[in-house]
């Protein structure tokens, strides 16, 4: 895998921007070309590119007759290739199928957010293991009053309601995005990104709320990627597992999930943390939108195109 | 990558529509022939309910156990929600230690009956050891004594066409079980609690024990109980008093 940053090179295609090669396949907008390959080493004492150990890739079309009503070139991993003269494109788009699924997840969130709630008020303390009451040990007494004028009725209605479009929802997303490689193009970190010095950098980009410039914020970096992957593959399945193993009908067909966790009461004290780390996530993607251009994002994610030069939240 | 109308496209949603429609209808005859929509059903809210409902239905067999515990995990604490009935009928009962309580059994029934509690302790029993967590959220785990309700059921033969039975207690909190549950061999007319009579906060002299709900479904204090199959004539028509304030008749969650 290699990271490297592209000059001129040839008359017709210019590319800019770290990219990672993993196919030499290239896209255009409709229909693919294949590129030859040439890969030439920095030369010693390069500067800053050959401190960042990349190589210099040169690339040539093999073949670019463009295909009608195409614009750009991109590369399955993002990167941008452009045409010269021709402004910067508008390349990564989130699909019909990650704006529909986010908009119908982000509304069925806040019906399971705040009916979670409703129901957490009617006994707000958490045990751990099998069982758990007033005048047993709890772990937390959470500083929350017991309402226990009916609200959870109310409550555990909508927070199925919810959970079940939420789980819908969120098949259509995870099985649409490994059928498009939407997760291992767009989101699936590359090693040489998982290294100690790139995340660094990226937690500093973002702790100096410096914006991504070009071409680097036409995709996901590190952080994000990471973020995103956790909150799809570890942060849902868990509530996912935590909300079926507090149920005695299901764990009467698999009483694995419930006794892996360590009792009904453990379960329970794991889906609330789980949801605390989720509303954690929102909290910080909502403030990243807003940092990012609130607009631009929300019309991407509603729209689909993303405006160069704006981060992606 | 594009959002243009193609003709695959075009061809792919016509295919996805017609599949989704008849895959409604499909799904609502199979639902209706195999008992899987809940008597809650109505209103936005009835979709959860029937979504978890039938889902809960296909995915359990009949004789999937809750899991039973030693007797070193019985909980010390077990806290009660609600006073026993206050009426005269039940204070009566109560006052002659239950000698004159009677459980009547009829509906679709070939043999309508009524059982003393010295008749229900003759039967065979039944002594399991379960967890049963409050919809509030707290827990605790208990040892149970009781007559399996399939004894009484097969013991008054009940009809082909029963859906449901429907327990009657001493205050308005009636409740019904799909027969899924009734049948159930967890499911007991328990008269016993960690060894010793039923004490009456708990439900005496004889509650409903639903292993494979939560907690609000083991109706204490039982009076009567009617097997039926259909459970729109009793209460608001939605299966049990639990609707009726708020929560789900179906609470296997």
């Amino acid at each position: 895998m290699l990271e490297f940053r592209l000059a001129q090179l040839c008359t017709k295609i210019r590319l800019t921007g770290p990219c990672r090669l993993r196919r030499f396949l290239f896209q255009w907008e409709k229909g693919f070309v294949g590129l030859e390959q040439f890969i030439v080493p920095l030369a010693k004492g390069d500067g800053r590119e050959a401190a960042a150990g990349r190589s210099q890739v040169l690339l040539k079309l093999t073949s670019c007759a463009k295909p009608a009503g195409s614009r750009y070139l991109f590369n399955p991993c993002g990167a941008i290739m452009y045409e010269k003269n021709q402004r910067p494109p508008v390349a990564l788009k989130h699909s019909v199928v990650v704006r529909v699924t986010h908009w119908i997840t982000a509304i069925s969130f806040v019906g399971l957010l705040v009916s979670g709630i409703a129901i957490l008020l009617a006994h707000p303390r958490l045990y751990w293991g099998e069982t758990g009451a007033v005048g047993t040990d709890s772990l937390i007494d959470l500083p929350l009053p017991f309402v226990l004028t009916g609200q959870s009725g109310w409550g555990r209605y909508l927070h199925f309601l919810s959970a079940w479009v939420t789980l819908l929802t969120g098949l259509v997303y995870v099985l649409s995005g490994l059928l498009t490689e939407h997760f291992r193009k767009d989101l699936l970190p590359a090693k040489v990104d998982l290294s100690l010095r790139s995340v660094v950098h990226a937690i500093s980009n973002h702790l100096h709320l410096r914006r991504p410039g070009g071409d680097e914020s036409l995709q996901y970096n590190v952080l994000q990627r990471l973020t995103y992957l956790s909150v799809v593959f570890v942060l849902f399945p868990l509530m996912i597992w935590t909300g079926l193993a507090m149920s005695p009908a299901i764990t009467s067909v698999v009483p694995m999930l419930v006794t892996l966790l360590g009792g009904q009461q453990s379960a329970r004290t794991i889906h609330f943390f789980a949801a605390g780390a989720l509303v954690l996530f929102l909290v910080v993607h909502i403030a990243m939108v807003c940092l990012a251009g609130f607009r631009s994002r929300v019309g991407a994610m509603i729209r689909g195109n993303a405006a160069v030069r704006k981060e992606h939240a | 990558m594009s959002d243009q109308l193609t003709r695959r496209k075009l061809i792919t949603s016509g295919l996805a529509v017609a599949a989704g429609v008849s895959g409604l209808a499909v799904a609502r005859r199979f639902a209706d022939r195999y008992a899987l929509i809940p008597p809650d059903y109505g209103g936005i809210f009835g979709v959860g309910e029937t979504l978890t409902y039938a889902s809960q239905r296909l995915l359990m067999s009949y004789h999937s156990l809750a899991r039973e515990f030693d007797r070193g995990q019985i909980s010390k604490v077990i806290p009660v929600n609600g006073p026993p009935p206050d009426n005269d009928a039940y204070q009566r009962l109560r006052a002659g230690d239950f000698r004159d309580w009677r459980l009547g059994v009829d509906g679709l029934v070939a043999r309508p009956s009524s059982f003393s509690l010295a008749d229900l302790k003759r039967f065979p029993s039944r002594t399991q050891i379960t967890h049963q967590a409050c919809e509030e959220g707290w827990s605790f785990i208990a040892e149970w004594t009781g007559v399996p309700l399939s004894y009484i059921l097969n013991f008054v033969g009940v009809s082909s066409q029963a859906k449901y039975v429907v327990f009657f207690p001493f205050d308005q909190s009636w409740d019904s079980l799909d027969m899924p549950d009734a049948w159930h061999p967890q499911t007991l007319l328990a008269y016993g609690m960690n060894g010793e009579d039923l004490p009456v906060p708990h439900g005496a002299p004889v509650r409903l024990r639903v292993a494979r709900q939560l907690g609000y479904k083991s109706v204490k204090y039982l009076a009567r109980i009617t097997v039926t199959d259909a459970l729109k004539n009793i209460g608001k028509g939605w299966g049990s008093y639990s609707p009726e304030v708020g929560y789900s008749w179906y609470a296997g969650i």
